[in-house]
């Protein structure tokens, strides 16, 4: 990587302290130069700008966000939104969005398996980044920390092949459990909650095991001090310094419960039981022409809108918890 | 607010005892066996450096440690194996003890909220508490809305509103500055003197803890060296290290014989007393053959601090002087030191018998 | 002062959890190598018998590789540059590299699928045709490349960004450079082995979303292992199963190691060693006060 040249206080010589802003991003320029419009120590600024550290280091990874994130996303929206006019021309419009209802089924399903599955593992794993924060090794706090983020991320059809054998018609636990008596299967919505778990309980403990552990020893000394009980803490502190973490979490896992494609395709396949990510891939791949593809996008802009509700609470939430475990 | 004072006062003013506190962690004896008796309505202050178990002893009277052996007793009761919420001690925190959720006036009356105090009994004590430590206008705002200082007050005033009849202050100024912390320091010397609390107040800094306090426990090694009034610890410390620990000190050695007078500044050695000397015993004499020479002054604003070396064994001694006598002792002027009033503390040389530790 | 409260009824619910994940992987290795309640790795032989498989491998591990070298090499200048020049754009790339964890990779893979055909549409020969074909070259698409390193992003750059949070970054630039050392020199020599765990870190999360990622590179039809598992499930479910088992132990061995190694050789422990250290060090000074 080559050195580039860097604008420091001692390069220029003459120039009053302050004239020149070393770094920053913000163009310097010159001194005694009049501002006008494009002045030559303007565009000198510009370009000095532009060797400068900072730009050089950002814009590989503004680049790649730029070209594989924001512009296949802007294309889905620009398709999801154009519509036939009557002469022929394309403009906006909502058309795309009303061939929704004729995926309600799956849009209920989807909100069926997710809110009830992340609400298991919401309480799983909240109940389980306690009893590790209450451990107080930082060695098992690193280790469940990099672990429950890659399992978090644990959806794929890996997953599904390995709760087939545990937990499918002829699974190992499955039989051993006797699961068959009580009805379960694992090619239903119980299934596809059960399956879900896998990666959801290890997000709920990423996401408030630092809030557990950030629980301050002085409050709970305080509190004794003070007369209170254990349940007194719990009940009038604890509960509600974990209170935005905890609901912040649930959010996370539901959006996340949502998204998930690759598991579920495997165990559910294209059949009886429609989720949104599902519908999105069959109309894909469907020769529909543009019409399937304008609804895959119209259904792909919801679950985007979906998520980006889901991040915004999700966001306010741990903001204010942060804000108190300063 | 007399009203107030008269009610605390009936339950204020209980004794500590610290009957033979021992105690370890694994093989770490951070106790050795600790007598104190903190007498009611008296302020001790536990100073030492950290390690010294000072917060441990702390910690032991408020019930978060249970000593290896011994007895603590409050008010002749011996509370060893009373629970921490059942002891009625108030404790302020050394910073963010706060509970974060909860409002200043919230913080304020949870000790009472817990005892089931009706709400409007609860609200006139937080209101009475906030108005003692000054923070009447803060009663909305939430703990990450205040200062370190207005927290540590906060603290003190939730501490003191389930009426204590002991109060224990962890390091509660270690986390403030300079200014804060002298200001806060008044304030709770004025609070315990007007509610009349026994308190124990933890801290490594010395002019603290000889400034607030009724007596000092100097604390080494889980060893109580010196327990006396803050002007004795300084005056007359009763061993090295409180001598070296509080305030600053020179040590010289002396003939067994030295009686006062021209010092000979030299290293403390084999068959000669030592001498530890507080600046303002040491008078520097301006001397043509005097043995030192003056290297530095240090203004302080009432006095000013010259130090002086002898060249032949760069021996430093510190002398504290007024500003006129500093005039005369500009770096580079030769020195005569002299003791003219009793030193600190002179430890005998060895085979001495200890009357002859007597000094002057 | 730590008093040891080893409370064992703590550990209940961390088993139960850890049971639940890893009895799967066991059942399947069971599946795998016991068909039949007798010990065969015959499911293994479509390692041999399948070139598909190699070809898959040869993708995927490529894939990975440069999601890696891609990653570290944008990822971690752009959060230097954040902290060292340019506080006030912190926020703006926090966000642009959180957005992708909400963005499901379903409707990613719809969004790329739609810039793909539109590039196509452009016409034979025109530039965006060319490039559209270039990217998704079956052997080498590098438009999974791209995607697969915005997918890293959410967590590589907290991270990375938490990492650098923890050493005394500004100083030790000034420090360097000071002492006559150039900007790039400073964070080869001195910034990038203080962040060694976070870097290593990142390298082990890219190699997992790599060997794990399955809609997109399913949607886009380009034959990864996830997408090979899928073809072949269908076909030799046990050998789907033998190669997805497989492919997890190596997962999860690599994020052992990556845990241990950045334990050790992490800033944050360096600067708890470090502190630990000054402690000591003003201790003796007061008592010597």
């Amino acid at each position: 990587m080559s050195v580039p040249v860097t604008p420091t206080p001692g390069s220029a010589p003459g120039a009053p302290p302050g004239a020149a802003a070393p770094g920053g991003g913000a163009p310097g320029v010159s001194p005694g130069a009049r501002p006008r419009l494009v002045s030559r120590a303007r565009w000198e600024g510009v370009t000095t700008a532009l060797r400068s550290p900072a730009v050089i280091a950002l814009a590989p990874l503004t680049l790649i966000i730029a070209v594989f994130f924001l512009v296949p996303i802007f294309g889905m929206f620009t398709i999801a939104f154009a519509v036939q006019t009557d002469d022929g021309g394309t403009g906006i419009g909502l058309d795309n969005f009303l061939d929704l209802s004729s995926h309600s089924r799956a849009m209920r399903n989807s909100v069926l398996v997710s809110v009830v599955g992340s609400l298991i593992a919401a309480i799983a794993g909240a109940i389980t980044a306690f009893c590790i924060a209450q451990i107080k090794s930082e060695r098992l706090d690193s280790v469940v920390a990099v672990f429950s983020s890659v399992l978090a991320n644990d959806g794929g059809a890996p997953l599904a092949f390995s709760f087939i054998v545990t937990l499918g018609n002829t699974g190992i636990i499955f039989g051993l459990l006797g699961l068959e008596a009580i009805g379960f299967t694992l090619y239903s919505w119980q299934g596809l909650v059960a399956m879900y778990q896998y990666f959801l309980i290890p997000t709920m403990i990423m996401v408030t095991l630092p809030t557990f552990v950030g629980l301050r020893k002085e409050w709970i000394e305080a509190n004794i001090s003070l007369g209170g009980s254990r349940l007194t803490f719990w009940w009038r502190v604890g509960i509600p310094i974990a209170t935005p973490a905890l609901l912040g979490g649930w959010i996370l896992l539901f959006g996340s419960a949502f998204a998930t494609y690759a598991s579920a395709a495997v165990l559910i396949g294209s059949g009886g039981f429609p989720l949104i990510p599902l519908s999105i891939d069959s109309l894909l791949g469907s020769g529909l022409g543009a019409g399937g593809q304008s609804t895959a996008m119209a259904l792909g802009v919801t679950m985007v809108v979906i998520a980006v509700v889901v991040l915004f609470f999700f966001n306010r939430l741990q903001r204010r918890s942060a804000r108190w475990l300063q | 607010m007399t009203e107030a004072t008269t009610t605390v006062r009936e339950t204020a003013g209980n004794d500590v005892v610290f009957d033979g506190i021992t105690k370890s962690f694994g093989s770490t004896q951070v106790l050795q066996s600790i007598d104190l008796h903190i007498s009611s309505g008296e302020l001790v202050t536990v100073l030492g450096p950290s390690g010294c178990g000072k917060t441990t002893a702390l910690r032991i009277l408020a019930g978060f440690e249970k000593p290896t052996s011994g007895r603590v007793l409050v008010n002749g009761q011996d509370i060893t194996s009373v629970p921490a919420n059942r002891r009625g001690i108030g404790m302020v925190f050394q910073a963010y003890s706060l509970f974060p959720n909860l409002s200043v006036q919230e913080n304020v009356e949870y000790g009472l909220r817990v005892r089931r105090v009706n709400r409007d009994k609860r609200a006139a004590r937080a209101q009475e508490l906030l108005e003692m430590c000054g923070l009447t206008e803060f009663a909305s705002r939430y703990p990450h809305q205040l200062s370190g200082g207005q927290q540590q007050r906060v603290a003190l005033a939730r501490a003191l509103a389930i009426q204590p009849g002991v109060l224990l202050l962890d390091e509660p100024l270690s986390a403030l500055d300079a200014i804060v912390r002298s200001q806060i320091r008044e304030e709770i010397r004025r609070l315990q003197q007007q509610l009349g609390i026994t308190t124990m107040f933890v801290t490594h800094d010395q002019e603290e803890a000889l400034s607030i306090a009724d007596r000092v426990a100097v604390l080494k090694d889980g060893v109580i060296e010196q327990l006396d009034e803050p002007r004795t610890i300084y005056q007359k410390p009763s061993t090295e290290f409180v001598a070296r620990f509080v305030g600053s000190v020179t040590e010289v050695g002396v003939d067994p014989q030295y009686r006062g007078g021209a010092l000979p500044v030299q290293h403390p050695d084999a068959g000669l007393d030592t001498l530890f000397v507080r600046p303002e015993d040491i008078t520097l004499v301006p001397d043509e053959d005097g043995p030192c020479t003056v290297i530095s002054q240090i203004y302080t604003g009432e006095r000013t601090v010259v130090r002086a070396t002898n060249p032949v064994n760069d021996l430093d001694v510190t002398s504290s002087v007024s500003a006129s006598e500093a005039s005369d002792l500009t770096p580079g002027t030769r020195v005569t030191p002299q003791v003219m009033s009793t030193p600190a503390l002179r430890v005998a040389a060895h085979g001495q018998s200890p009357a002859e530790r007597v000094i002057v | 002062m730590a008093s040891v409260n080893w409370r064992y009824s703590n550990w209940l619910p961390i088993i139960a959890v850890a049971l639940y994940v890893t009895v799967p992987v066991l059942c399947s290795i069971y599946y795998a190598v016991f068909p039949g309640g007798r010990f065969s790795l015959a499911a293994y032989s479509v390692i041999t018998d399948d070139a598909s498989l190699a070809a898959a491998a040869t993708r995927t591990l490529l894939i990975a590789g440069l999601t890696i070298v891609t990653l570290v090499a944008t990822l971690v200048p752009a959060v230097l540059a954040v902290h060292l020049w340019a506080p006030r754009l912190r926020p703006v790339l926090e966000i642009l590299c959180t957005l992708p964890l909400v963005v499901p990779p379903i409707a990613l893979a719809a969004g790329v699928v739609a810039l793909l055909r539109w590039g196509a549409q452009q016409g034979r020969g025109s530039l965006a045709s060319e490039i559209s074909q270039f990217i998704q070259h079956p052997d080498l698409p590098l438009i999974l490349v791209g995607t697969y390193v915005v997918l890293c992003l959410p967590f590589t750059f907290r991270s990375i960004d938490a990492g650098l949070r923890t050493i005394p970054l500004k100083a030790m630039v000034e420090g360097s450079s000071s002492l006559g050392s150039s900007v790039w020199g400073t964070v080869w020599r001195v910034v990038i082995p203080n962040i060694r765990g976070p870097v290593l870190f990142s390298v082990f999360f890219a190699t997992a979303v790599c060997l794990g990622e399955f809609a997109i590179a399913a949607t886009l039809n380009r034959e990864t292992i996830p997408v090979w598992l899928f073809t072949v499930s269908n076909t030799n479910f046990r050998a789907s199963i033998a190669i997805a088992v497989l492919l997890n132990l190596s997962t999860w061995i690599l994020l052992l190691v990556a845990t241990l190694s950045a334990g050790r050789f992490s800033a944050l422990g360096k600067a708890k060693r470090k502190a630990a250290a000054l402690d000591e060090a003003t201790t003796l000074e007061k008592e010597a006060h």
